[in-house]
């Protein structure tokens, strides 16, 4: 059969019933992604999981999953069902969509394989604190095409998913609700490191945002600069939403026993500000 | 109907356990083994109202011909505590060692001149600790290593709740069947509100809710119990659903039981004993206070505020005693037994008890 009878074959089984029957397709497709996104995303914040070891990750992780395999049977149910596309016409749109590439679909492409590949792969989920392409933030969704992250100024940036291709991926998290946390603090050179070193590992045990287990230890660590001394505490945040909030605690209580025992912050610092007063 | 004899106890001598026989015989033995150069302190870990205290005082019993002292709070509370330590005999007992720490910086003080004593002492320690304290200080200091013997107290079967029982109480009870023979639901629906933010509307879905005492007090006895059917005594179901709703705690069954008894007069009931439930609703930050009152077992409400000097602790005293959680005396705050279970399920889900 030549390409033009397929094509036109194609074409004459488009009319008003299957256009409707397709949009139909794609409506439903859509309103089940929807829900069934609505109804994972708010299981998933149940507390309850907790108690038998599911976190909201877990659940989370589903959604891409779910909502890929939505796609592909609606898009599988128009052709096929609808359109009655056979081997030979499927051969054909992949000849089209090859010259579509060619100009200038290729983006578009990568974007929807990077999706697929996410997926498949995981190298992040819904959920996950990750830096991708210069932005840092918790995964709001992934999408066919986009990922959506959140970053910590409640900014929404759409990352397309062809990123995962050209840029390095990092995960803080890597699907686990808890994440290591690093504090640092910097102290004059001639103040009691040890003391310090033992009031920040206090202030990190005694927060309550800390993880403490087997898998989740603490270390405090310090290291010696020309002007002042760096000290180190990691410690993994209960949850990493309390990233933030797990920093802000260690420091402010550090900060506020330091004064106390007469722990000052670096001279260049000081000199630095008074300078700028 | 079947009338049994109980003799209650109450605020007289320690609370009479039975179930702890094995754990005294294993400490027994290894305080006959401990010499000077072999000796292995002893760790107690439990949960709390499951009888630490009246164990050790069992213990100190056991021990009454060696050189022994015995400290309940008052070693914790005593500034001069090492001093005494240094005056006590061979053996030393201590009680509620989590309250020797606070969640603060610069609270652990007194738990590091403990725990330094210890390990230069040719004394043999012999130590109670609140289990969450414990999962807790056991990743900041090496307990495990200066505590190699550790025992974990067990959850008691129906059998010794109903000892316990029995040798704690003091008037004649009667145990009878329920007033209707209709068995407990054990699937009820209730009602769960989904807000749907598109249409700004709630709506109440119903779900299903699985009253797993009602499914166990049905099927358990069947399967556990050597028993059948017909001999199962009235009393027998009375005290696994007494076991089932305390989860096998001594002091949490005591409560139940003691809110159970209808009266001196009436006849004890399987339906009587029910098992608390109580709804927690609250903030992380809160529930982290929640969770150190849980950790301490007793502490005072200037020392939470002490731990979270930016937290609104009156109102969340306020709230908890509300809400049957806790009881304040004197300022101090304890957990009430029977709202035990629903505190360690709540800071489950929060993730703050592993």
């Amino acid at each position: 059969m030549a390409s033009g009878d397929l094509l036109s074959g194609f074409f004459q089984s488009i009319n008003a019933s299957t256009v409707f029957k397709s949009l139909a397709a794609l409506l439903l497709a859509i309103v089940a992604i929807r829900i069934s996104t609505y109804v994972l995303t708010h299981l998933s914040e149940w507390k309850v999981l907790n108690t038998f070891g599911i976190n909201r990750i877990t659940v989370k992780m589903l959604i891409p999953l779910l909502k890929f395999s939505i796609y592909f049977a609606a898009i599988y149910y128009i052709l096929v069902v609808i359109f009655d596309i056979g081997s030979n016409q499927i051969i054909l749109f992949s000849g089209l969509l090859g010259a579509g590439l060619g100009f200038g679909l290729q983006n578009l492409f990568a974007d929807v394989v990077g999706g697929i590949l996410t997926v498949a792969e995981r190298p992040y989920q819904i959920g996950d604190k990750i830096t991708i392409g210069g932005h840092y933030g918790e995964v709001k969704d992934i999408g066919l095409r986009v990922t959506w992250l959140v970053t910590p100024d409640d900014n929404l940036v759409s990352v397309p998913n062809g990123s995962i291709f050209k840029d390095p991926v990092s995960s803080a998290n890597a699907g686990n609700l808890e994440m290591m946390v690093a504090i640092d603090l910097f102290i004059d050179p001639s103040c009691d490191a040890n003391l310090a070193m033992n009031i920040l590992k206090e202030a990190l045990v005694t927060s309550k945002y800390i993880r403490l287990s087997e898998k989740h230890p603490y270390v405090i660590l310090i290291k010696d600069f020309p002007f002042y001394k760096r000290i180190r505490a990691k410690g993994y945040a209960n949850d990493f939403r309390f990233e933030f909030l797990f920093e802000t605690d260690v420091t402010r209580r550090a900060w506020q026993e330091f004064k106390q025992v007469g722990i000052r912050p670096p001279r260049i610092g000081i000199e630095i500000a008074e300078k700028e007063v | 109907m079947a009338f049994t004899q109980c003799v209650l106890k109450e605020n007289g001598s320690p609370l009479e356990l039975s179930g702890f026989d094995e754990i005294l015989e294993n400490i027994k033995e290894t305080i006959e083994k401990t010499d000077l150069s072999s000796r292995a302190n002893i760790a107690i870990i439990a949960e709390p109202f499951s009888g630490r205290s009246e164990l050790l005082y069992k213990i100190s019993e056991m021990c009454q011909d060696r050189e022994t002292k015995i400290f309940f709070n008052r070693l914790v509370n005593d500034d001069n505590f090492l001093q005494i330590l240094k005056k006590s005999g061979n053996v030393v007992l201590v009680d509620n060692c989590q309250l020797l720490c606070s969640r603060r910086i610069g609270g652990f003080e007194k738990l590091d001149l403990f725990l330094n004593a210890i390990a230069l002492s040719n004394k043999l320690y012999i130590t109670t600790w609140n289990k969450f304290s414990w999962d807790y200080l056991r990743f900041i200091y090496p307990l495990e290593s200066i505590f190699p013997v550790r025992f974990e107290l067990p959850r008691l079967v129906a059998d010794e709740l109903k000892s316990m029982v029995m040798a704690n109480c003091e008037w004649k009870l009667a145990f009878a069947e329920d007033a209707t023979t209709k068995k407990e639901n054990w699937i009820e629906s209730s009602e769960f509100p989904i807000f749907l933010k598109p249409l700004k509307k709630t709506i109440v879905v119903p779900i299903p809710k699985i009253d797993y005492l009602a499914l166990r007090s049905r099927f358990q006895a069947k399967i556990k119990s050597p028993k059948k059917e017909d001999e199962t005594t009235i009393e027998d179901k009375i005290f696994q659903r007494l076991k089932d709703a305390s989860q096998g705690n001594p002091g949490v069954a005591k409560s139940i039981w003691k809110k159970s008894i209808p009266g001196a007069e009436d006849a004890i009931r399987p339906a009587d004993i029910h098992k608390p439930e109580h709804k927690i609703d609250m903030k992380y930050d809160q529930a982290f206070l929640l969770y150190i009152i849980l950790c301490m077992e007793c502490i005072s409400i200037d020392e939470l505020k002490g731990i979270d000097p930016n937290a609104n602790v009156d109102r969340l005293v306020q709230y908890l005693e509300r809400a049957g959680l806790i009881s304040v005396e004197n300022k101090l705050l304890s957990i009430l037994p029977e709202a035990l279970h629903s505190i360690e399920n709540f800071l489950k889900n929060m993730r703050l008890v592993g």
